[in-house]
């Protein structure tokens, strides 16, 4: 039938949509597995796979001379992790304080975090390794449809006068699908004001590119409301102490928390998570035993309406403690510029004099109208899985369905459930997948793991070798030499 | 001495465009092709203060653009001492003066007559072949019209016509104004010291008369003699705060080492505030009265009646551009990773471009907070506000002025072009530097060619004076 319909279709047999970081990772592991170049495509229209990344962190303040904020488990262009991240900026920068550091995390340092640029770096040399370019295809993906006889039709649009038909199809036996998050989330009420008074400059979201606040407040005096408690609300926080100190700003802070955290909190003894201040406070994106331990080994097990409770026990909105952050958030409420203060926004209006007046209900109902020059939201990334039109047809049409806590449900092994074709498999790995057997999946390590169930599915079903013991040692030798798998 | 004008103006019947702008007349056949630039000078000359001397020039400069073709057209404006009269082509000028009654036409020369007539001046007629008679009730304050002619008695000064001795246009009478004082300032003390005394004929184009740096526009004319002081754009519409030291310097272009490019302009101001001050001019008619005349964008002022988009509304007729929906059908820069509205992913739709109102494309920051929306064009300067283009509301005025003087008056264009920011230096004369994102040096742009910038450029707008281009769009 698609044949008949004159569109081009071409047979591979291994497909991957997204083209960013979690394509990147599967791709790499299934090289590294021995999968040949011919045998795989991806399907994206970013250039690099970290583009997309690179994008969101630069927003979020932290360009590429920056450390990242979030704990390095693990490093995406290293399936085995060593040396770590912390190991190649010692031996480059040569500073053993690095190392120092990660001796002594928590108890004496923070953790130690990566710089930006040292993760970009090493995705392209890996990238380049695994002959990446060689399997990318541009183009918009536009639904993934199970075939008759088994496999999947990828529908795909080229760029303009990349090809004679506006449409070509892949025909696959496995399909993997890592399109990140369908978008920013902004907040309704920010969108009403945007559309209302046609302002995209004073109103915020930390996640777009928002440079003109920061230069704002280098000329003058000037009120910024936070909204937010998570990891983007305390880089943006620090850009406004750090901008403060070195320029000698007078910036006023008001941080709005919906949950105000104000001490240590969790449901027992054994699970207490830290927090102050309005912040809960998490050295890592999730606790150390998601990785390994007995939470990785309890979620494996649990399902529905249990699973999404544990899924609330560890999560919510947590952000790493960092001390000289802390120490700029002290010095800040102690010197009368920095306002954390509780509640939800009901809405944002302009004041008389142009400036930005949010209503501010607490929980106690006091309602506070804080004025302030500018707002950033830093509420997150989060949009409902159906806004993506590739997974709101797979929803629709494809036999998948979502998880406990809404997202896509996949299998151990992040095949998406519902959705097996006679020998093909459909994948899914990502922040889509958060909700599954195996929490933590929206992080480098996650990225991996998730990799390396699949592959090791993929070599059960004979597309690929199983990985020994020798085999990965002599890759890892290839990678150490940078030499190509 | 434009503000004093031309006392009662009557027009006359037919079928011509009859101006009279900030004290200046003009009469042309409206088939002209040049009429659009006659207008354009007598709105810039009026603009920036010129006199009748000044009218005289640029039309010359115009007709001689297009000589060998009779182009319909007489100006008349006051100088001191007198009126400057100029006449092209089938048109026909008369003034009374001291001297008695002087009649030029445009036939009687090869390219086109001019005079300077001495004062006190009781009458000025200026007509094209079918003019009617004026009806003598009829006036004109101001503004642009049909009309096949002006006739002015200077005798009436801006007062409600009480009689009108006068009817017969043509009519060759000699006669000495019965009350003139307030308008025939030709002897008086006035320190003016003129260049160019009372010499009979004069020609133009004199060598100094500065080009004009901008497109000439459909333009209403600014009378600078009620400039209100350092304009700012409208505080309501694009940024939200005061701004303090926002203008280190008066309204006038006074202080600091005045670039020699406009030098000789500002030589009339200092005409018009000295005679100002001296008490000539009779009585000025307020011109921020006048429908026709454009209103100053300050702080506080009512709210101007062009191109003011307020906090509240769409700014309206935004240029439409290609763009694309996001799924939740808001527009775009087709560009963009995300919406700029709602924050959805734009990669994950087949993108159809199509023409839509344009958002706003960022923001520009200046050095001293002034923020500036990038929903239309802006004119950078020390004195934009009376740019043609500023007065016809196609571009925004952007006051930057800086205690060395090196920002010219007019010294840069912000143009938007499609979902691009460019910068085109107006020939200023301390030049415009861009640096680009990243890079430690200023790079000089040329003059009078656009430059596209990106989001996070700092310009240097002459020597000490910096602004930032920012956007939500940048990639």
């Amino acid at each position: 039938m698609v044949a008949a319909a004159g569109i081009p279709m071409y047979d591979i047999p291994f497909l991957t949509v997204g083209g960013g970081m979690g394509s990147f990772v599967t791709l790499d592991y299934l090289r590294i597995y021995g999968v040949p170049t011919s045998q795989m495509r991806v399907v994206s229209n970013i250039d690099h796979p970290w583009q997309t990344y690179e994008f969101l962190t630069r927003c979020s303040q932290i360009p590429r001379g920056e450390r990242i904020r979030s704990d390095s488990s693990s490093r995406p262009d290293n399936l085995w992790g060593f040396p770590s991240y912390a190991l190649e900026e010692a031996w480059k920068e040569k500073k053993l304080s690095y190392l120092w550091q990660i001796l002594t995390e928590p108890l004496l340092n923070d953790y130690w975090t990566p710089r930006a640029g040292t993760v970009f770096k090493n995705l392209e040399r890996e990238a380049k390794r695994i002959n990446y370019w060689d399997m990318l295809v541009k183009g918009q993906v536009r639904m993934v449809r199970r075939r008759a006889g088994g496999g999947y039709f990828t529908v795909v649009t080229p760029p303009d006068g990349a090809a004679a038909t506006k449409r070509i199809i892949f025909r696959s036996r496995f399909v993997h699908i890592a399109i990140g998050y369908p978008g920013l989330k902004f907040l309704p009420d920010l969108q009403e004001f945007r559309t209302k008074h046609g302002d995209y400059q004073h109103v915020v979201n930390a996640y777009e590119p928002h440079e003109q606040v920061y230069e704002f407040l280098k000329t003058r005096p000037g009120t910024v409301v936070i909204r937010g408690g998570g990891i983007v609300a305390s880089r943006v926080l620090q850009r406004l102490f750090d901008d403060r100190e070195r320029h000698g700003l007078q910036t006023q802070i008001i941080h709005i928390f919906r949950t105000f955290v104000s001490g240590s909190h969790g449901p027992h003894i054994w699970a207490r998570r830290k927090g102050g201040d309005g912040w809960a406070y998490q050295g890592f994106n999730y606790p150390k035993s998601v990785w390994g331990g007995q939470l990785k080994a309890q979620m494996r097990k649990l399902e529905g309406t249990e699973r999404a409770k544990k899924y609330k026990e560890m999560g919510g909105t947590n952000t790493p403690y960092r001390r000289r952050w802390q120490e700029q958030m002290r010095a800040g409420r102690s010197g009368g510029y920095y306002h954390p203060v509780q509640g939800t926004v009901d809405r944002v209006e302009h004041s008389q004099d142009g400036r930005l007046v949010s209503y501010v209900r607490s929980s106690d109902g006091i309602v506070r109208e804080p004025v302030s020059d500018y707002i950033i939201d830093c509420t997150g990334l989060e949009a409902d899985i159906a806004e993506h039109r590739i997974f709101a047809d797979l929803l629709q049409h494809g036999g998948a369905f979502r998880n406990p806590v809404g997202r896509l449900e996949v299998e151990r092994h992040f095949e998406v459930k519902g959705t097996a074709n006679g020998d093909g498999a459909l994948y899914a790995s990502g922040s889509a997948t958060l909700g599954g057997y195996f929490p933590g999946v929206d992080t480098f390590l996650g990225l991996q793991i998730a990799a390396q169930e699949i592959a090791d599915d993929l070599a059960g079903r004979g597309f690929v070798k199983k990985m020994g013991p020798l085999r990965s040692t002599s890759q890892w030798f290839k990678w150490a030499f940078n030499s190509s798998v | 001495m434009t503000d004093q004008g031309f006392g009662v103006v009557r027009p006359l019947p037919g079928n011509g465009l009859v101006a009279y702008v900030g004290g200046l007349l003009l009469v042309c056949d409206a088939a002209e092709a040049v009429v659009e630039d006659l207008l354009g000078a007598l709105r810039e000359t009026a603009a920036s203060g010129g006199d009748g001397r000044s009218l005289a020039r640029r039309v010359a400069q115009i007709l001689a653009v297009v000589i060998g073709e009779p182009v319909a057209c007489a100006v008349a404006g006051p100088v001191s001492g007198g009126v400057a009269v100029l006449v092209s082509g089938p048109a026909f000028a008369a003034v009374t003066g001291a001297a008695g009654e002087i009649q030029l036409a445009g036939r009687d020369a090869l390219t086109w007559s001019d005079r300077l007539v001495p004062g006190p001046v009781t009458r000025v007629e200026l007509s094209l072949p079918d003019a009617g008679a004026a009806h003598p009730l009829s006036r004109l304050d101001a503004g642009v019209i049909v009309a096949g002619g002006v006739w002015c008695d200077l005798t009436e000064v801006g007062a409600a016509p009480q009689a009108m001795p006068r009817m017969e246009p043509a009519a060759p009478q000699v006669q000495q104004a019965p009350r003139m004082e307030p308008v025939a300032p030709a002897p008086t003390p006035m320190p003016v010291p003129p260049e160019r005394p009372t010499s009979p004929e004069w020609s133009a184009p004199p060598e100094s008369a500065p080009p004009a740096p901008y497109p000439l526009g459909p333009a209403d004319p600014y009378p600078p003699v009620i400039a209100p002081p350092p304009m700012e754009p409208q505080p309501q519409a694009w940024h939200s705060e005061p701004h303090p030291g926002a203008s280190p310097q008066g309204p006038m272009p006074s202080t600091g080492p005045a670039p020699a490019m406009v030098h000789h302009e500002e030589v009339h101001h200092e005409d018009i505030d000295t005679a100002m001050a001296s008490g000539m001019g009779g009585d000025p008619v307020d011109v921020r009265d006048q429908p026709f005349e454009y209103e100053l964008l300050t702080p506080g002022a009512a709210e101007p009646p062009g191109p003011a988009p307020n906090s509240g509304a769409e700014p309206e007729a935004r240029p439409l551009v290609y763009g694309v929906d996001c799924k939740n059908d808001h527009f775009n820069d087709p560009r963009v990773p995300y919406c700029a509205v709602c924050g959805i992913a734009l990669v994950q739709r087949t993108l159809v471009p199509y023409k839509g109102p344009r958002p706003p494309l960022g923001v520009l920051l200046l050095d001293d907070g002034l923020t500036l929306r990038l929903d239309t064009d802006y004119l950078v300067g020390r004195d934009p506000e009376r740019a043609p283009e500023v007065a016809d509301g196609s571009v925004r005025p952007a006051k930057v002025t800086s205690p060395d003087g090196s920002v010219s008056r007019r010294h840069l264009r912000v143009a938007l072009d499609g979902w691009d920011v460019n910068l085109v230096d107006l020939g200023s004369v301390n030049g415009t530097q861009i640096q680009p994102p990243g890079d430690p040096n200023f790079y000089d742009i040329p003059p009078n060619e656009p430059v596209t910038i990106m989001p996070g450029t700092t310009v240097r707008i002459g020597v000490s004076r910096t602004m930032r281009y920012e956007s939500h769009r940048n990639r």
